[in-house]
């Protein structure tokens, strides 16, 4: 279920930033929070915080098992001469179509080019990738590491 | 599989793999001795075998052409070849440069191989390398230092685990839960076993039975009230009730009756005692209250008597000054 909730946070942006509004939120879940982290740190939005269906948490608040229904994150979208930043979340990975990829194979999707079925990237795309350790990393830091990894998502 | 070139998938042009010149190894290598391997430890091996690994025999280039070309034990000199017949001398040299062409192509071979072998090499040291750098990857302080403290919440446990007195306190509440939908099940069957019960009353159990009861609903007062219901307005239907049910409903209700009988709630107060309770809490105060009455009546009875006593003295008294003034 969990590509199937990432790929309703990834519309759910999408909206948001059609919308034009300043903070989305999702599900608070770790995939979710790992994805978060990784678009705050390509720059994609501006802020992660945790917070309540009511909205962002003033005050810290312990997550426990008779609140994790409520708990959500909050991102702050960011916009640019009117432009959101975030336009485009769609996931590589769907839930009966896991894709895989050996370092060569990451190696050719990152210098630009096609990769089986999936079309290469555009110019200030990101893929975020799911590492054996289930660690979420953009596809140029596994290159780094030399990691094979699942393709979850893309983002531009 | 196929043949032809449909063991290649209808493709053809390809070329049959190379065969290897050298079928053991052309050199010695410096193999780590692996001991003990190919059976599984407890397992005798057959008699005249061996747990070592036997590694093929080494046969270096000059050995093969040694054993494939041995040069001949007697060199003929040039007047020796003279004298030979033309098709001997022909196959002197044939052999002659048979042995020049397989050393020839054994050199080339073993050049081939140390190429390969050195590009392997080569192929191995960079990925050692690429394996290096990743290892000793390390996120910039950039990254470090303006990543949000959130992150911090993936090192713990994502949900704070429950302690020992909340999980006994949500034992006890689903357990509380349960119960009271059990309960809540258990009386709504009794209420309606306790139905049936009285409605069993009026069953049908005898023939006798029956033909009363076939009787009493064909008779006139009943097709009368037939005929009056179906003449009722069907709008007024199940927004109220009818006066009949309204009258039913409420004094089964202040009475504790269901078709005619004890209610559940009257069984269960007579089974815990309830109902008895009552009955000789009501006697007690019946006899209090007689008792009260009856003290009061004794009180009026004496005051009454006084009264009386008092008039009389009153009277003798009247009667005695009367009777000293005529005197």
């Amino acid at each position: 279920m969990s590509l199937v909730n990432l790929a309703n946070v990834g519309a759910h942006l999408q909206n948001c930033s059609m919308a034009r509004l300043p903070l989305a939120k999702i599900p608070y879940t770790k995939l979710h929070l790992k994805v978060a982290l990784g678009l705050y740190k390509e720059g994609f939005i501006d802020s992660v915080t945790r917070g309540s269906t009511a909205g962002p948490d003033l005050k810290p608040v312990e997550v426990t098992y008779d609140n994790i229904a409520t708990r959500r994150l909050w991102l702050g979208l960011k916009y640019r001469n009117g432009q959101p930043v975030l336009s485009k979340f769609t996931l590589i990975s769907k839930p009966n179509r896991r894709v895989f990829v050996s370092v060569p194979e990451l190696e050719q999707l990152a210098s630009g080019k096609n990769l089986r079925y999936i079309p290469q990237l555009k110019p200030g795309e990101i893929v975020f990738v799911k590492t054996k350790d289930n660690e979420v990393m953009t596809m140029i830091e596994a290159l780094k590491r030399n990691l094979e990894c699942e393709l979850l998502c893309r983002v531009r | 599989m196929g043949k032809g070139a449909a063991r290649f998938g209808g493709k053809s042009g390809f070329l049959p793999k190379p065969r290897e010149i050298f079928k053991q190894p052309y050199k010695h290598v410096v193999y780590q001795k692996e001991p003990d391997t190919g059976y599984a430890d407890g397992i005798l091996h057959p008699r005249g075998t061996t747990r070592e690994l036997i590694r093929p025999p080494v046969v270096t280039p000059e050995e093969r052409l040694l054993r494939t070309a041995r040069p001949p034990k007697k060199v003929p000199g040039e007047s020796e070849l003279q004298k030979m017949a033309a098709e001997q001398r022909a196959n002197i040299k044939q052999a002659e440069l048979r042995r020049k062409y397989l050393a020839e192509s054994y050199k080339t071979e073993v050049s081939r191989l140390e190429r390969l072998e050195a590009q392997e090499r080569r192929r191995a040291e960079e990925q050692a390398k690429v394996e290096q750098a990743a290892r000793e990857y390390k996120a910039s302080h950039a990254e470090v230092y303006t990543m949000p403290t959130v992150e911090s919440y993936l090192d713990g446990p994502f949900i704070r685990p429950r302690t020992e007195e909340e999980k006994e306190e949500l034992r006890l509440k689903r357990e509380a839960n349960r119960r009271a939908r059990e309960l809540e099940q258990k009386q709504a069957q009794a209420v309606k076993l306790l139905e049936l019960y009285n409605a069993a009353a009026n069953f049908a159990v005898t023939d006798e039975k029956l033909k009363e009861m076939v009787d009493s609903a064909f008779s006139d007062r009943k097709l009368q009230a037939v005929k009056d219901m179906l003449s009722v307005d069907l709008s007024g239907l199940g927004s109220q009730p009818s006066p009949g049910e309204f009258d039913k409903t409420v004094a089964d209700v202040i009475l504790g009756t269901v078709n005619k009988g004890p209610s559940l709630d009257a069984v269960e107060d007579t089974l815990s005692g309830f109902n008895e309770l009552i009955l000789e809490t009501a006697q007690t105060k019946m006899e209090e209250k007689k008792m009260e009455l009856k003290l009061k009546a004794e009180e009026k009875q004496r005051q009454l008597q006084q009264l009386q006593e008092e008039i009389l003295r009153e009277r003798e008294q009247k009667t005695e000054e009367s009777e000293q003034k005529n005197e």
